[in-house]
């Protein structure tokens, strides 16, 4: 990775951190990294369910990302757009890969080692959310994907809509019937919400 | 786009919102890989190993059978 000149380093911001990088500015991807990893990383982590998977996949999506950061189009939506895009493509074919498609029931699932440090402890580990949680993976990816941006990562709809690109119209719709398919999903599963 | 009555009616739907913003919190990836990850991507060209796909085996073991078969031919050709 180059580095920019002392001269022409001004300061990094979300709009020019793009141009920056792609010119091979390496303040600039420590940027963009330190903006987006986290929140890439709970993406793949609440989509997939396994630490070690989402560790592997959001290195997988910041490499792909700087390999290609001159392909980047501007198209007056936030970076991260183009990250949970290539995170969204990696996590599908993460699901076509047979060999971890296979389900694990939770009560078959081994306790994992240095809970302290395993990001699961840092939920409440009740019987409510791991129900939640395989509520949420037997949705279609774009419910989940929008269920996941809306509540784990805090955006408006106005957002989520820029990151999936559709209309904030939509994405109410889609809000909607994931709320409905979620219900019906947990019912499924033996979660029943109180009235 | 409506809810269906009874859902609406029995407040589930304001339960189950209530269950996703309760439940569903940020998780905060181990230190260890945030800094390995930027220690990687800062120090050249992105290296990454990518998986196999399952493709490659059945390739490789095709390959491997006829191979074996010719091996197996030449020599009871040569007998």
């Amino acid at each position: 990775m180059k580095t920019v000149p002392e001269e022409t380093m001004t300061e990094i911001t979300e709009e020019n951190a793009v141009a920056r990088a792609s010119q091979g500015d390496a303040e600039a991807f420590s940027f963009l990294y330190e903006r987006n990893v986290t929140r890439i990383y709970n993406y793949i982590y609440y989509r997939i369910g396994s630490e070690a998977d989402a560790e592997d996949l959001t290195a997988r999506v910041f490499y792909r990302a700087f390999g290609h950061i001159n392909t980047y189009v501007e198209k007056g939506v936030p970076f991260s757009a183009w990250l949970y895009r290539i995170a969204h493509n990696l996590i599908a074919n993460y699901h076509r890969d047979s060999h971890r498609r296979r389900e694990v029931p939770l009560e078959d699932q081994p306790e994992m080692p240095h809970q302290a440090d395993h990001p699961e402890s840092a939920l409440v580990k009740s019987q409510e959310v791991e129900l939640l949680l395989t509520g949420i993976r037997r949705l279609t990816a774009d419910r989940q994907q929008l269920l996941i941006l809306k509540f784990v990562e805090d955006y408006s709809n106005a957002e989520i809509a820029e990151i999936m690109g559709k209309s904030e119209g939509a994405i109410k719709s889609l809000y909607h019937r994931a709320l409905i398919a979620l219900r019906v999903e947990m019912n499924k599963i033996g979660y029943q919400l109180e009235e | 786009m409506e809810y269906p009555k009874d859902f609406v009616e029995g407040g589930k739907i304001l339960n189950l919102e209530h269950s996703l913003a309760k439940n569903l919190k940020p998780v905060r990836p181990d230190p260890v890989f945030i800094s390995s990850l930027r220690q990687k991507l800062s120090s050249g060209p992105a290296t990454l190993l990518e998986r196999r796909h399952d493709y490659f085996g059945f390739l490789a073991l095709g390959l491997g059978l006829v191979i074996t078969a010719l091996i197996v031919l030449m020599f009871r050709r040569s007998r």
